[in-house]
């Protein structure tokens, strides 16, 4: 029988810029099963995520990925999502003048034959506000515009609720979170998936978190490979040594993540001009 | 709300608080004067169905607070000459929603004459044809506050010049005088001129203008698309985004939803590409 929750990859290569991120990856995540996937920045998670959701600046060029039988790759991004898979993503994009309440609606109706009634939505939308401790007028706010770090990472877990995914991705969620709000966070998210099947696909550099959500696999992601798979032991022994032992152990050269220099721009103003 | 329909040039004097809408409806130009009494609070809603040219002069006497909203249902060419006067505290929150089909030329003069005026002006313009505004905000007093917000959404064959001045004189220390300026734009072919302007004859002051023109960001499309929305959706709520807050100045709630709606279904029926 088919796992309609499953998530399979296999020997999965993707390049950004003609540069191979991913060098063959082989992972398999089933219904109710929560993969943490560990690494020193800069050696693939975040790609690996954003392939599976489709961002469009990563290139597959080989491999492939399926969920529940069906042909991840082939899909749109919107359609993986209402296929039930979905990123909660390291840095969620502010859109001024679209409020939260607005986007929200658009994207639950956009799953469903039938649009949901606007009490039904007012009341799912309150609940899970109050749930993840949010500031009732979050409804009405312009999304994630103006937001601090950890409003905005909780408002990922909020669209999340309130679409109800059946294999979710979460992309270093818990930075940007106090200790409070991590436990509100983990705590939403663990009930989640008792209420359903959902499988979770987990980068997280805190243990802390992971002891939260305990998952039940555990990989390490090096160069864009995956070089050790264990389970929540893997993730104690990381926090406790890092990736040294690892790195040795199997004869790995981890990718130096480059710190890009941030876009700054002063533009020209006719001010400064004349003052010259 | 009361409702006021005008086929030719009066003034109105507001001597009360009040809320209440305007239509014009002429063959002619007309020129329409309001004189808002001192301590008054007013919102007012103005639209244009029908005039060769319109005038609007609005007064807004010391203390007094105005909200006005004018929107241009004008499919044919029109000019539009605007003259505000704010003496000391009156406070003006002035929008201007333009998504008619037809070109558009709009003059404004906006001068904040005594100590304490206070005036926010957004604009919300979807243009296919050419929209030209000339907006001077001109402070004579200390202690003046203006604030400008321009968003414009460019449809194929759509243009748009903007000139914004913001204008501080000698002896109106104190004052502030801010304008942005966001522009969409859906391919490269399309004009957008906007020249925001500073001119600043006095010491111990705050100005500042910032412009943005471009395409829709990639990075909001994917974000949008990962929870569900299709392309198209997307472009439509990010596009509507530009010119919805607009219709917040409007108290009337049902008023205020109708402006909301007939943005969204302009949106919609352009972005349909």
């Amino acid at each position: 029988m088919i796992d309609l929750n499953q998530l399979i990859i296999k020997d999965l290569h993707v390049e950004i810029d003609g540069k191979e991120i991913l060098k063959g990856i082989d992972l398999t995540v089933s219904e109710k099963e929560t993969h943490a996937l560990m690494g020193p920045n800069g050696n693939g998670k975040s790609t690996l995520l954003a392939t599976i959701m489709g961002h469009p600046k990563y290139k597959v060029t080989q491999g492939s990925i399926t969920y529940g039988g069906q042909d991840v790759l082939a899909m749109e991004v919107d359609e993986r999502s209402r296929a039930g898979l979905f990123l909660a993503m390291q840095y969620p994009q502010e859109i001024s003048g679209v409020t939260n309440s607005d986007f929200l609606r658009s994207a639950i109706n956009a799953r469903l034959e039938k649009p949901i009634s606007l009490f039904q939505f007012i009341k799912e939308m309150e609940g899970t506000i109050k749930e993840l401790e949010m500031k009732p007028d979050l409804a009405h706010r312009f999304l994630n515009e103006g937001f601090s770090g950890g409003e905005k990472k909780r408002n990922e877990i909020v669209q999340m609720k309130m679409l109800k995914p059946s294999f979710a991705m979460l992309d270093e969620i818990d930075s940007g979170l106090d200790v409070d709000a991590l436990k509100i966070v983990a705590n939403a998210l663990v009930k989640m998936q008792k209420e359903s099947k959902m499988g979770m696909l987990v980068v997280s550099h805190y243990e802390r978190f992971y002891q939260l959500l305990k998952p039940t696999h555990a990989h390490v992601l090096i160069d864009g490979r995956i070089i050790v798979s264990g389970g929540l032991d893997l993730v104690s022994k990381i926090d406790r040594e890092g990736y040294d032992w690892l790195i040795q152990q199997y004869g790995v050269k981890p990718t130096i993540e480059n710190k890009k220099k941030p876009v700054f721009s002063l533009g020209s103003c006719a001010a400064s001009k004349q003052g010259k | 709300m009361e409702s006021l329909k005008l086929d030719k040039s009066e003034r109105i004097e507001i001597r009360q608080d009040r809320s209440f809408q305007i239509s014009i409806d002429s063959e002619n130009e007309v020129t329409l004067s309001l004189a808002i009494a001192a301590g008054v609070r007013c919102s007012l809603f103005v639209e244009c169905l029908r005039a060769k040219a319109v005038h609007l002069c609005l007064e807004g006497q010391s203390e007094s607070m105005t909200t006005l909203l004018f929107w241009n249902r004008c499919d044919t060419a029109m000019m539009f000459h605007d003259e505000v006067h704010l003496y000391r505290n009156a406070v003006l929150n002035l929008s201007y929603g333009e998504l008619a089909q037809g070109d558009f030329r709009r003059k404004a003069a906006l001068h904040l004459d005594e100590e304490g005026a206070s005036l926010t002006l957004r604009t919300a313009t979807l243009s296919q044809s050419e929209k030209n505004y000339q907006i001077n905000c001109i402070h004579h007093a200390r202690h003046t506050r203006s604030e400008m917000k321009n968003y414009f959404v460019l449809l194929e064959g759509g243009s748009c010049r903007m000139e914004a001045v913001g204008k501080i004189e000698k002896g109106a220390g104190q004052s502030q005088s801010h304008q942005v300026s966001r522009g969409l734009t859906f391919d490269q072919q399309q004009r957008a001129v906007i020249l925001p302007q500073l001119l600043i004859d006095e010491n111990d002051v705050e100005a500042s203008h910032a412009t943005t023109l471009g395409q829709i960001d990639e990075e909001q499309m994917y974000y949008l698309q990962s929870r569900g929305l299709t392309r198209k959706e997307a472009m439509q709520l990010i596009t509507t985004g530009y010119l919805l807050p607009v219709a917040e100045a409007i108290e009337d709630e049902r008023l205020r939803q109708r402006c909301q709606d007939e943005i969204e279904m302009k949106v919609n029926e352009s972005c349909s590409m």
